[in-house]
Parts: C-alpha cells; structure tokens; sequence
C-alpha cells in the first residue's frame, strides 16, 4: 500500500485493467502469427523470386539477382498487355451481368412464388459444379453443330463459321457466358438473403403509402441491399480476374490472344514453362492491378463511411 | 475387480489380439512377401490404358507391385517437377515426353540409363530399336535416359470411300515421286468439292502446342529448320525460322485450314481424330496413334466408329528439293534420381520396354495400343493382323528425325507456347504469315538470350545419328 491513501488501489485496477485489456491481444496473437506466416511468406517468397533468374527448363536453382528484368520483359511482352485487356473486359462485364441476372432472379425469388424452395435449390446446381467441368461443357454446346448456335439461329442471330469459340470478335463472350451460367446463382442466393433479412414492415409501410414496385425497389430495396451487394460484387470480380478454369477448357487463350487473360498467361509461364521468376514478376504485377483496383473500388463506395 | 469383469476383460482382449493380427495379416504381411513396391507416373495416352491391364502380369512373375498413377499431360509434368524440385522418394517411374527429356536431364532430375544397359545388354536388346527412335527420343549428349514405351511418328490417313468417289488414286505406302505436298493439297481441294457436307481435310489450330505438333510434321519436310545449327556441333541456336521457305509454310498450312472444318482453329490433338472418324474428311496427317483411335467412336472406348473399314494409311508427302524427314514424338520410361528403388524400377521399365511386354499391350481387349520402337514387333503377323499400316509405320520412325522435327533443347516448352501462339494467330488472321513468323523469330531470340543461350557459350554435344548408332552397337549383346 502507498503512502497517499488509496493509491495502492489504483494501481491495483490500472495493473488488472492493463491485463485485461492485453488479455485478447495476447490469446489472438498464435493464430495472427500463423496466419501471418502463411500469407506473408508466399508472398515474400514470390517476390523475393521475381528478380531472380530462376528458370527451371535450364537451372534446377536460381542463377543470381536480375534486378527488374522480368517485370520489364512482362510489361514489353504484347500477350501480357492483351491478357490485361482481355482480363479487364471479362472481369467487368461478367460481374455486371451476373449482378444484374442475379438481382432479378433474387426480387423474383423473394415473391414467396409457387415452387419456390425448388427453384432455390435447383438453382445452386451450376455454382456447385467445377469450372474446369463447366468449361468442357460448354465448349461441345458452342461448337458450330451445337445447342447453342442451334437457339441462337432460331431467333436469327448470326453465328461466326468458326463457331463461337473460334472467332475474336466473341470468343470471350463465349467465356463470359459460361462464367455467367455459372455464377449468376451465387448473386442470386446472396442477394436473396440481402432481401429477405429487409425488415417486412418497412416494404409493407412503403407499399401502403402506394408506392409502386419500382419505387419499393429504388427507395428501400436497392439502398438496404448496398452493402451485400457491393461486397459480392467486389468479391466476384476478384474471382474472375483469376479465372483460368473455363478458358484452359474451352479456348486455352486462342484463337490468338483474343481470350488470354492475365491467369492464364501466368499459367502457361508457371506451370508449362516453369520460368519461377518471371512468373512471380508477373504475380506481383497481378496483386499491384487487384490492390489498386479494389481500394478505388472500396474508396468510392464507402467514401465517408465507416466499415 | 469381480470374476465377471475378469472374464469380459478377458474376451475384450481376446477381440483386440485376433482384430491386431487380422489387420496385420491384410495389410502388413504381404509387404513381406513382396520385393518391393514402385510408384510409377505417366501420361494417360492410349499406352497407360494398355499397360494397367498387363500390370497383373508383370507383378505376378516378378513379385514387385506398381501403383500406376496416370493423368493429363499438362498435371504430370506439374505432378514431375514439384517431385524433382522437393526431391520426392516416393516417385520411381516416369514417363517422360521426348520435348522434356534435355530439361530433365540437363538438371540432373532423372538419371541415365547407359550403365544399366551396358549390365543388362542380353535383356534390353538396344539393336532392336530402331535408332532413330532412341536418337530422337532416348538420349541427351551421349547417353541414354530414358527407353521408349510410346513412339509415334505421322502419316496420312485418308477416306477409301471419298477417294473413291473423287476419283483420285490411293496414296503410296512405299515412297513415290508423285506424292509430293502440291499433290496432297490438289486432293484436299478435289475432296472438299464433293460436297457442302464434305471436308477435303482437317487440321490442328489449337494454340499453344497442339497446333505446332501438327504443323511442324508439315515444316520438316519443307526444309525449315529453327536454329542455325543443332543437334549438330558446334551448337547455334540463332532462330531461323522467318525465312522464305517458313512463310510459305505457313501459308501452305493456313490454306489447309480453309478445307477444314471452320472451328479447327480450336482444335486438339484428339478433336482432328474424332473429327475424321465421324464426320466426311478426305484427308488428313496426324500422329500415328490416331490409326487405331479412329476405329473407335471416342477416346479408349469400345464401341466402334463409323469409319471402320472406310480408311486407309499413307505415308507422308514430301516437297521436292528437300530431305525427307518426318517428325516423331515418343514417352519414355525414366527414373528420376531421388528413386529409392532404382533396381525394382529398372526391372519393371526393361519388361515394359520389352518386345513381349509391347507385344502384351498391343493385344490386350481394345487392340489401342502400337507404338512401337522395336523393329521386329512392325514385322509380326500377329500384330498386323490387328494394326494392318505397321509396314508403313515402320518406314516413318526409320525416316524421322524428332530432334530435328521439334528440336528438345531445355527450352523448348517456352519456344514451343510462343511458335503456338503466333501460328494460331496466323490462322485467325489476326496477323499475317510474315508478321506471324517475324514475331516469332523475334520472341524466340528473346528467350535465347535471356537464358543465355544465345550466344550459346555452353559445350555442345556432336548429337548425330551416327554417334547414336555408335552407342547403340556398344550397349547391344
């Protein structure tokens, strides 16, 4: 005990505050080294590699530092630029779509519709099935004698001879269709419990004020599902800038360049060629363009609020 | 403890031993019986199928278990150098494409087999194998790393019926004069006027690598070459490939795509194949393989093509003024240095590789297998019974040459998806021929002298048919 009355007790309560407040610093501290041990030693790695000269088709270990060559051979090399283009375009019309789609799917859904429950649970069947299947599928249903050019020629739309795989101009629509098909439902289901959790009072106070389903929509459905939406919708677009699956099975990036995307570029210079430092370059490159692009993306959704 | 618990203590241990040693006698005690278990890798082409039925018989006489493991080409080379790279024990047989085989050897990941077969002349028989095959795809500065279990070399196969009904003569199984590049394209052209339904051939437009497999069958025998000078010493590996001869290749190659079915340009290996086995094509050249899967309605499956009967196999055209040369592709048997049973994977890749071992796969349920590189298997009554073009076959591995075809220096694989790319683009018409082969030849010095092969200051090896010939008389009974 202290000389001035009551001291002792204080810093009794500061030492026993002092524990407590550490307390879950201290608990939560393994699991943050752990987790900072696996994603900061991949990366370190990757990066420690990327300027090295490291290709394993003529050195089993790398052959010394090459300062930024292989983030300068990346940037000079024209697949590189292309497969940003391609990845760009895809990634941005995909997950418009498939937003779009999925809201629809969604309002129509939360109608508490006959059939309901089974039109939910029919609908995660695409999402559940492995890209690398999908793509396969869907390569035979584009060939020129398949279902796909069949429906569209029905209702007149013209179909390249190559079939749709094989021309520039929508081999890559080709692509975003069957990412489409596939993940649309995904949207659907999560903005589905974005409705759903809606309190019911404030659309029914809304619907007896008369206001229509547009402006049910616009005024309380839209603004209620903003947070839900705009996380999927940053989520998916992360996705689909690393998609590789439904490209290695339908076009493996042909013809030409037209579908070469950023992931499968890295692909081919990883897993095919083994070069390790120039693909690590051009990882790196990919993280710095994702990095940029979401925190814009974060910035101008979220300006001025708190997250 | 009462005497009821003592006897129920009793029975409960009595369950556990008998449970114990059941385990043991299902798991643990065959171990003992056998010699040793090998893990073997492979690529699952029509040879994997047929060697996992003969595998009963190769364990049964030599006591050693094979746990085959087989898959797409592209997840075996990740599955080989992630084993190379974390010097896995576990992995004692691989299959290894010719196009890898510098790169595995030159990094030291699978080991030779030259002193093995000096031990083992009486059993390997190297004079059986025709040499072009282990020049091609076996050996790498002087030794031998690897013995073949699929070797394919390419002809052409055409449709009797359509031929027929054109009025074209059949092509040559022996050389013939007549059978020249200009020729086939005349048929090509003849055939695709039968009819709206009718193609006069197919081809592989598929990047990055299954277009240069099918194209570069057609560049060899044009005379292009891709470097300045290899195999032979002293090596150059300047790119010679935007040449006069190259472009008009290229173009030669793009208007065989305009008789082809239009989305050839997606094509894959198998796509040409099943293409000719169910639609109306005249004409085509493919790896030889693709002789017997075209008797097949699908890829290793039983029920038969529409085309059984209505096809027959040619050689390949050549261009006169140039040397005849074929390609060849070939998978061969390698154990990768950090095997622990080196001697057990050395017995299962002699019997492998051996006539009867070949023979066995050749003749098993769905006749899909032969790719051979023994001579005398392409003379056995037995097998021609099935494989009927195997005289053929033998005179396209004698006249290939795969290191010429598709030279394997270690970086091939790079070489090989940029070549892909720009002849893919030709055929799309995103370039021309001559910008297409300009690119090339400028990505490729690139990659030369960005791995520090061009200037090449590395020892060259003088790898020439006659060195390989040399080595095979010395490893020979």
């Amino acid at each position: 005990m202290g000389l001035i009355p009551g001291v002792g007790v204080i810093k009794k309560e500061t030492m026993l505050n002092v524990k407590h407040s550490s307390l879950p610093y201290v608990l939560v501290l393994p699991s943050l080294l752990f987790l900072a041990f696996i994603i900061v030693y991949p990366l370190g790695f990757s990066l420690y590699y990327s300027f090295q000269m490291w290709n394993l088709q003529i050195s089993p270990v790398p052959l010394g530092p090459v300062g930024f060559m292989n983030y300068r051979t990346a940037i000079s090399d024209p697949t590189f630029v292309h497969s940003l283009i391609n990845t760009l375009k895809l990634s941005a019309a995909a997950t418009a779509i498939q937003f779009v789609f999925g809201l629809s799917i969604a309002l129509l859904l939360s109608e508490n519709l006959k059939g309901g429950n089974v039109a939910r649970a029919l609908l995660i069947m695409p999402t559940a099935m492995a890209p690398m299947v999908a793509g396969f599928i869907f390569r035979y249903l584009y060939y020129p004698d398949g279902l796909i050019p069949y429906f569209l020629s029905l209702v007149r739309i013209p179909i390249p001879k190559e079939g749709i795989l094989g021309n520039a101009s929508t081999a890559l629509w080709g692509i975003t269709l069957t990412d489409v098909w596939e993940w649309t439902p995904f949207f659907a289901i999560i903005l589905l419990a974005g409705i759903k959790s809606i309190p019911v009072e404030i659309i029914e106070a809304a619907q007896v004020d008369g206001a229509s389903f547009f402006a049910t929509f616009w005024h309380i459905i839209l603004p209620n599902l903003r947070f839900v939406a705009l996380i999927i919708i940053m989520i998916r677009f992360m996705q689909i800038f690393n998609l590789f699956d439904i490209i290695y099975a339908e076009t493996m990036g042909g013809p030409g360049t037209s579908t070469r995307t950023l992931s499968y570029n890295l692909y081919y210079r990883g897993l095919v060629e083994y070069n390790i430092g120039y693909s690590s370059a051009i990882a790196w490159i990919m993280i710095i363009i994702m990095v940029i692009i979401i925190n814009v993306f974060l910035f101008l959704s979220f300006k001025g609020e708190e997250l | 403890m009462t005497l009821r618990e003592m006897k129920w203590a009793g029975k409960l241990l009595q369950v556990v031993v008998i449970g114990m040693l059941g385990i043991l006698l299902l798991t643990g005690l065959p171990a003992f019986a056998q010699k040793a278990t090998i893990n073997v890798l492979g690529v699952q082409d029509p040879w994997y199928f047929a060697l996992e039925e003969i595998l009963p018989q190769f364990e049964k006489e030599t006591g050693i278990k094979v746990n085959l493991e087989g898959m797409a080409w592209d997840a075996l080379q990740a599955r080989l150098i992630t084993s190379f790279i974390t010097k896995e024990k576990g992995v004692d047989v691989i299959s290894v494409d010719d196009c890898r085989l510098a790169q595995f050897a030159e990094n030291g990941w699978i080991i030779p087999l030259t002193s093995l077969i000096k031990k083992d002349k009486q059993a390997v028989k190297m004079n059986e194998f025709v040499p072009q095959v282990i020049h091609s795809s076996c050996t790498w500065r002087g030794d031998v790393y690897t013995l073949p279990i699929a070797t394919y070399s390419q002809f052409v196969m055409y449709r009797i019926d359509l031929l027929e009904k054109a009025g074209l003569l059949t092509p040559p199984t022996d050389p013939a004069d007549w059978w020249t590049w200009d020729e086939y394209m005349r048929y090509v052209k003849k055939l695709d006027g039968l009819g709206e339904e009718i193609y006069g051939t197919v081809i592989v437009g598929s990047q990055p690598v299954p277009i240069v497999h099918m194209y570069t069958g057609l560049e060899v025998s044009r005379g292009v070459r891709w470097f300045k000078q290899f195999p032979e010493a002293p090596w150059d590996f300047t790119p010679t490939i935007n040449t006069e001869k190259s472009i008009n290749t290229l173009k030669f190659y793009k208007e065989l795509y305009k008789y082809s079915p239009p989305e050839a340009i997606n094509y894959l290996w198998f796509d040409a194949g099943t293409a000719f086995a169910k639609k109306d094509v005249g004409i085509y050249y493919w790896w030889s393989p693709y002789g017997y899967l075209a008797r097949h309605a699908g890829y290793m499956v039983e029920e038969p093509s529409p085309i059984v009967g209505k096809f027959g196999v040619s050689l390949m055209p050549y261009e006169p003024g140039e040397p005849k040369v074929y390609s060849l592709g070939a998978h061969g048997l390698g154990i990768p240095k950090y095997s622990a049973v080196k001697e057990e994977a050395w017995e299962f890749i002699k019997w492998v590789t051996s006539s009867e071992g070949q023979k066995a796969m050749a003749l098993t349920h769905l006749h899909a297998f032969n790719d051979f590189a023994r001579e005398p298997l392409f003379n056995d009554p037995e097998l021609i019974k099935y494989y009927p073009w195997l005289p053929t076959q033998l005179y396209t591995v004698k006249e290939a040459d795969g290191k010429v075809a598709r030279p394997h220096t270690p970086l091939y694989p790079s070489l090989e998806g940029f070549y892909g790319l720009q002849l893919n683009s030709a055929l799309a018409g995103h370039k021309t021929p001559e910008q297409a082969m300009a690119d090339a030849q400028a990505q490729w010095e690139v990659i030369m002298k960005q791995n520090y092969y061009l200037p090449y200051k590395g020892l060259s090896y003088d790898d020439t048919i006659d060195k390989t010939l040399d080595l095979i008389e010395e490893l020979s009974p």
